[in-house]
């Protein structure tokens, strides 16, 4: 019996394997967060485009839940591997530093996307938005449909996620110095979890009935916030804002939940990073602008590629968009 | 020694199979980076093993690593390396303490009583960090998770003393053979006057220790303490205890087989990633060999105790 | 015509015959013993008569008529009723429904059990034998006296055309024991066939009509039983002549007390104010009926049970001591069922025979190895060598190493109980030979036994037991059996009060968590602004939860486990939601869904039942396997935009509550009326109580599980389909997590993790206890962290609570 379950496994890897071995070409390894939601798919859509753009071979894989553990392991194996640039989205900003300065000593090219690293830790960092940015917009668009002053809360992905901290702070910052009316009496997690994002969100009108907004800001709390209101049938009267994608977003916008979606574009954030990654490996630098494709002149600051502002999605624009 | 022979075969067919598919797998730098993330399950599955020999087990491994490692954070950065690890050490202990103590004591189930404290070593966790992680650690950290010594890997050499201790304890102690009969029999073990309390209290202490060391490896492997670290590695641990042959239902250990487990796993894992086999896919495949051997060990020690 | 005719029975098991060649009839009205020394196949021949075993050759007449009986319900159909020697009654069900298993339930309506009328037939079915009993009583809380008595009741009342005895007397105390008898003659006298087991020649004697015996799988001798005596069967079983008539030994009278018991009483009342002196190199029996506490005395000065009372060994007072350190000063315990509370069946024989006297330490292997072949020679234990597994060995080679284990501790005085239960004659002759030797050179021993002919072989002195108080006490020359046994027996009164004091225990868990429930949502209707609004949100998010906490439930009642629910919560709502967009109708949608999550269940059952791998193994490996589907057939891609049709399946509002509500309930009352009315749901219950004495009603786990599995699946299929509905969408990690939270549900709820016991009622309290915590956590503006916190103390109390529940 073990004998049959050994020749499929081998089997079942020969006709995985099968399109290896392809010699002299640039190959990258693209790591997202985890597999298997939609943001990081729409970037492994625009990332794919790029390598068949640039005819280099793209290596896209992650862990199945946003466990840094496994991103090392992942990570090491793929320096084993030989890729000529490593381009990975850390689910924590000093955990993967010692892995990936290994891997820079191994002139391995190394970048992070979607979140970054610290501790010179990479060659560069290719930014969705900047986190002032982000958390900026969100204030002001909130402060747009609610007006200066009321109580509003937070439903955010995971509280040991450091972007999302990141973008609370910078939240906080803006309400400091634009809108010190707006109270932030809550922030509550949802761990990714489309039930518990519904949930939380219910719980928190009746905690405190006098909240005029909600923030949702990660693909699933954001719709989880939605729905909460909607079937609460507080549609218009609370404002729900974050960041989303406009796939999981549209029948919110449509029946008017929901009036603005904020993201960048992660098609995009997934071309420009293969783009990046490419250019880094051919020219060894970046210079101050970098030629990325279809996106034509991309800014480098520092050692930061930029996407540029992030994008706003509405009634009017959100049908235009699938991801 | 039947069945880890077959282990040890399909290891080697394994390791064959996967130096074929990947000119990579055979490089000494990937193996030995290989075995740099196994040392956790490693060191923990041994201990795994004592439990489920007692017809025990452990669910709550994954969040009292993730507990150490906040308390190893924490205490690190308040005073100094030192009295961090002895801390970490402290709360593992503790953890192991409360569940040995439920179980032997009150004498409830150990499935239950892991789940339950499953759910509250980690919401403990999360209390204490307010969910926020600690990075910064000093060198002696980096040492541990990052580098070498006599160019292996330092929690190489750990998992290393963990194994050799507990196979020694095992199968060359009272202690050990204790363990066991506990596990085939606890109504015979009390009336055989075993200290029966006290080896189930010992063996979940230990447990508990383990992890603490297993959180301080994991600590300094990713330089950084999370209330959320090993998450979902009581699955992973008892999947290799499990297809080392160390059966559910107490009584029989196999530290031999736990550690073919582990590396199987392991193998199974790397090769597959480097062979471009998508993560999902290695999941389903690491599933089904787990079903596989399980049946498999079960027809053979079935075959061995027909009377 | 012979009733029962075996013709040319062979069995055997890994290259070894048990039974070879068998021929043996059985007439109406005739009782048949059955004798031969441990390992002569007797008990392979009953297994295979009651259809627990198939033989590998031979035929099987019944009336004449060739039958298969392969299984127990067949052989009970063809009219033979077994009385095994060990209880097989199901411990968590009542004797009520235990008796219903084995005759089948009283039905309403075709389909639902009608227990007023189950009940009633229990209770005229054992009034022969047991009318003290009360049938609504779990059946594990009775004794083992009770126990037996019960069975036989029912197996009488079965009016079976052969009814076939195991050693039926072997737990019973004389009086019971000749109530029983006669019982059984009365019944062959009638018409009935009885084929008797017995280690007891003088029953044997007294009630057969012809006797065969078995040795070594051959039935060497079989007659009538006027024409053979006591010695020639004797010999006829183990091949030799052996003397099994009472022997005295000149004792070495040594005048130094080793130990002095005084005032000794057990906590339980087991045994009360006991006053026993004991001397050097002295034999001392202590005979009771079962039940008179003579064991309980053996275990409660082993420390073993918890007693007060003084205890000298050698001027040292133990009273206060624990098991362990009363061992160490010299006192040493043999158990008396070496089954359950002897043997571990995982180690071998030298192994079973060292344990207990090597250090918690290094093990020094050459010492234990010379130990122990020197006492597996003393002992003549028939092994191959030490490293032989126990389990091939026979009873009465199991119970030398366990007198081995005693011995080798090297101790003072030796207690032990029932020293040569179901153990035959030569092994028998074997063991009081070696307690002899070891006393005439200066070993005090102190036994329990229910065998009088024992007592009066072994001892020096002997003492008799009755209702915990010693009775009785004489020089084992000067004692008179009748004496003896008079005193043994039971006032009868007093006994029949303490069988019937037994109250019905208030389901205190279910109050509580009644209580607790209550103040929640008290605490939660003062805080909320809407208090009616958030009672039926907490319900809404719940429902959910409720359905898989019922699905769980079932597994876990039926004594299995599945942690691979979460992935196939999961699972089922991407087909559905692949369906659902693929523009197949609700309805199909729906079919899809729960066909899934039934063919996910009962797949697991099927491979835990058909490998024989703990279902927690293959669960896990199950849940890895659904989850990579889950990605692999998404394509990783969220399941958005589901059709209005498919989401009426959640929000649609029939009287005024939502749709979501209305399926969880009723979800709920089916679960309700299936657990508690349905065979298939008794089923569930009975595999889970003891798979084992489940199989001997015909009930068997891979009968059960892969359906209890596959309802499992189709209640989270149901759940999986409704939580798409309610969303309106379905993501790649739904149900991450979903299977400890339904765990948890059940477990506070109140459902036995070993199986066997839970009610729907105790799982919806559960549920909504932890949809209420959350609830009210929030509304106290507790920080979310605290959740998993507050879950895990709320289930670990639980725990606690129910454990003091169970000891009182």
């Amino acid at each position: 019996m073990s004998k049959w379950i050994i020749c499929g496994a081998l089997l079942f890897l020969c006709s995985c394997a099968s399109q290896e071995e392809q010699t002299q070409k640039i190959r990258i390894g693209m790591m997202p967060k985890l597999v298997g939601i939609d943001y990081f798919n729409a970037c492994e859509k625009g990332a794919r485009a790029a390598a068949a753009e640039l005819g280099v071979e793209l290596v896209y894989d992650g862990p199945l839940n946003n466990d840094v553990g496994k991103q090392a392991e992942m990570l090491d194996t793929w320096m084993a591997m030989g890729l000529d640039a490593i381009a990975v989205a850390p689910n924590d900003p000093n955990a993967l530093s010692p892995t990936l300065r290994r891997a820079m000593q191994q002139r391995i090219k190394v970048l992070t996307w979607d979140a970054d690293s610290a501790g010179e830790s990479r060659h560069y960092f290719v930014n969705q938005a900047t986190y002032e940015d982000i958390g900026s917009e969100l204030v002001n668009i909130m402060a747009e449909q609610i007006g200066p002053e009321g109580d509003v809360a937070i439903v955010t992905g995971s509280l040991t996620a450091a972007n999302q901290n990141i973008w609370m702070e910078w939240m906080n910052k803006r309400i400091a110095s634009a809108f010190p009316g707006l109270q932030i009496v809550a922030v509550r997690p949802s761990e990714e979890d489309q039930q518990l994002a519904y949930q939380v969100s219910q719980d928190l009108l009746k905690a405190h009935p006098t909240i005029r907004g909600v923030w949702g800001i990660t693909s699933v709390a954001f719709p989880g916030a939605a729905a909460a209101i909607r079937d609460a049938g507080r549609s218009g009267e609370v404002a729900v804002v974050g960041l989303a994608t406009p796939n999981g977003m549209k029948e919110y916008v449509r029946d008017g939940t929901v009036e603005t979606v904020l993201l960048w574009n992660p098609v995009d954030l997934g071309y420009l990073t293969v783009q990046a990654a490419v250019a880094a490996v051919r020219n060894d630098t970046l210079g101050a602008s970098l030629t990325a494709g279809r996106l034509g002149e991309v800014t480098v600051l520092d050692d930061q590629v930029l996407l540029g502002a992030p994008m706003q999605f509405d009634k009017d624009n959100i049908e235009e968009f699938d991801f | 020694m039947k069945r880890e022979s077959g282990l040890l075969l399909t290891l080697i067919i394994l390791v064959a199979a996967m130096s074929v598919l990947s000119p990579y797998f055979l490089r000494t730098g990937n193996l030995l980076g290989l075995t740099r993330h196994l040392a956790e399950v490693g060191i923990i599955a041994c201990a795994m093993t004592c439990i489920i020999a007692t017809s025990g087990i452990d669910l709550s491994v994954g969040s009292l690593l993730g507990l150490t490692s906040i308390a190893l954070g924490y205490a690190s950065l308040a005073w100094d390396p030192a009295s961090g690890i002895a801390i970490a050490f402290a709360t593992g202990l503790l953890g192991g303490l409360f569940n040995g103590a439920l179980i032997a004591h009150f004498a409830l189930p150990p499935l239950v009583v892991t789940l339950a404290t499953m759910a509250l070593f980690r919401g403990l966790a999360m209390t204490i960090s307010q969910a926020q992680p600690v990075s910064d650690f000093a060198p002696i950290f980096d040492w541990i998770g990052q580098g070498t010594t006599a160019s292996i890997p330092t929690q190489l050499w750990i998992w290393c003393i963990v194994y050799t201790t507990s196979w020694v304890v095992l199968e060359r102690t009272g202690y050990g053979r204790y363990l066991r009969a506990i596990g085939d029999n606890s109504r015979a073990a009390r009336a055989a006057t075993l200290p029966v309390k006290r080896i189930l209290l010992s063996a979940y202490a230990a447990m508990g220790l383990l992890c603490a060391l297993a959180g301080i490896v994991y600590t300094a492997r990713v330089s950084t303490a999370r209330a959320d670290a090993g998450t979902g590695l009581e699955l992973e641990v008892i999947t290799a205890v499990v297809l080392g042959g160390t059966s559910i239902t107490g009584g029989r250990a196999s530290l031999v087989g736990t550690l073919l487990g582990v590396l199987i796993l392991g193998v199974v894992r790397n090769g597959a990633s480097l062979a471009g086999v998508p993560s999902v896919w290695q999941a389903i495949i690491a599933g089904v060999i787990l079903i596989a051997a399980a049946a498999l060990n079960h027809r053979l020690t079935d075959r061995g105790t027909a009377h | 015509m012979a009733f029962l005719q075996l013709s040319g029975i062979d069995k055997s098991y890994a290259g070894t015959a048990a039974l070879s060649h068998i021929d043996l009839s059985i007439h109406a009205g005739e009782i048949l013993a059955l004798v031969g020394e441990n390992g002569a196949g007797k008990s392979t021949l009953i297994e295979i008569i009651a259809g627990m075993t198939a033989p590998d050759s031979g035929e099987l007449y019944i009336d004449g008529k060739q039958v298969d009986i392969s299984e127990p319900r067949s052989a009970r159909a063809a009219g033979v009723s077994v009385v095994h020697q060990h209880s097989h009654l199901l411990p968590d069900l009542s004797l009520a429904e235990n008796r219903a298993l084995r005759v089948d339930y009283t039905l309403r309506r075709s389909w639902m059990i009608n227990w007023p009328a189950v009940e009633d037939r229990a209770r005229s079915d054992g009034a022969s034998l047991a009318p003290f009993v009360d049938v609504k009583r779990r059946a594990g809380g009775l004794n083992a006296v009770e126990k037996q008595l019960v069975e036989l009741a029912f197996a009488l009342a079965d009016k079976p055309a052969l009814l076939v005895l195991d050693e039926p007397t072997a737990a019973l105390p004389q009086h019971e024991a000749e109530q029983l008898l006669a019982s059984v003659r009365t019944y062959a006298e009638n018409g009935g066939a009885v084929l008797f087991v017995s280690h007891r020649l003088e029953e044997v004697f007294s009630l057969a009509d012809r006797i065969a015996v078995l040795r070594d799988g051959e039935r060497v001798w079989l007659g009538h039983a006027e024409e053979t005596d006591r010695t020639t069967l004797v010999a006829t079983m183990v091949g030799r002549p052996v003397s099994t008539a009472a022997r005295q030994r000149p004792r070495v009278q040594v005048d130094e007390t080793t130990l002095n018991v005084r005032n000794f009483s057990s906590s339980d009342g087991a045994c009360s104010d006991v006053n026993i002196r004991l001397q050097k190199g002295e034999i001392y029996g202590l005979y009771g009926l079962v039940g008179a506490g003579h064991d309980a005395l053996c275990q409660a000065l082993a420390g073993l049970r918890p007693a007060s009372g003084d205890l000298f060994l050698r001027g040292h007072n133990l009273g206060k001591q624990t098991a362990i350190e009363r061992r160490i000063k010299g006192l040493v315990y043999v158990p008396g069922d070496r089954r359950t509370q002897g043997i571990f069946y995982a180690l071998s024989s030298g192994e079973n025979m060292a344990i207990g006297s090597e250090s918690v330490g290094w093990l020094r292997r050459d010492r234990e190895d010379r130990a122990v072949s020197e006492a597996i020679d003393t002992l003549h234990v028939r092994t191959l060598n030490p490293n032989q597994p126990i389990g091939q060995l026979s009873g009465g080679n199991q119970q030398k190493v366990l007198l081995g284990r005693g011995l080798l501790r090297d101790p003072d005085v030796l207690l032990i109980e029932e020293p040569t239960q179901g153990v035959d004659v030569a092994a028998k002759a074997e063991i009081h030979a070696h307690l002899r030797a070891r006393a005439n050179r200066g070993m005090t021993i102190l036994f329990a036994s229910a065998d009088l002919e024992e007592i009066l072989s072994l001892s020096d002195r002997v003492g008799t037991m009755r209702e915990g108080a010693l009775v009785g006490e004489w020089p084992a020359v000067s004692a008179q059996r009748e004496e003896i046994v008079e005193r043994a027996l039971p006032r009868l009164k007093k006994t029949e009060e303490s069988i019937s004091s037994v109250h019905r225990s208030i389901p205190w868990r279910l109050l509580t968590l009644c209580i607790i429930n209550v103040s929640l949502a008290a605490i939660s209707a003062y805080l909320a602004p809407d208090a009616l609004q958030n009672a039926l949100d907490v319900l809404l998010n719940n429902a959910v939860l409720l359905i898989g906490a019922l699905a769980v439930g079932c597994v876990i009642i039926a004594g299995s486990i599945d942690i691979s629910i979460g992935s196939l919560l999961g699972l089922s709502a991407i087909l559905a939601g692949l369906a659902d967009r693929a523009g197949l109708s609700p309805v199909y949608t729906a079919s899809i869904a729960l066909a899934a999550g039934a063919t996910g269940g009962w797949l697991n059952g099927w491979i835990a039942t058909r490998s024989r791998v703990h279902a927690i193994v293959v669960t896990l490996g199950t849940m890895a396997i659904y989850r990579g589907l889950i990605i692999e057939w998404s394509g990783g891609r969220w399941i958005l935009g589901l059709s209005d049709g498919l989401r009426a399946l959640a929000h649609s509002t029939p009287v005024g509550i939502p749709l979501l509500l209305w399926l969880a309930l009723s979800t709920w009352l089916a679960m309700w009326i299936l657990l508690r009315y349905s065979r298939f749901g008794r089923r569930m219950y009975a595999v889970g109580s003891a798979p084992r004495a489940a199989r001997y009603v015909g009930i068997t786990e891979r009968a059960v599980l892969p359906w209890a599995f596959a309802l499992c699946g189709l209640l989270i299929g149901l759940a999986g389909l409704l939580q798409a509905a309610r969303f309106g969408q379905v993501q790649t990690n739904m149900g991450t997590g979903f299977e400890l939270q339904a765990i948890a549900a059940a477990v506070i709820g109140g459902v036995h993790i070993a199986g066997g016991r839970g009610s729907a009622a105790g799982i919806a309290l559960g549920v909504l206890l932890i949809g209420q915590l959350a609830n009210a956590l929030v509304l106290l503006h507790v920080p979310a962290y605290w959740e998993d916190l507050f879950l895990g103390v709320v289930i670990l109390s639980t725990l606690v609570l129910e454990k003091r529940e169970e000891r009182r």
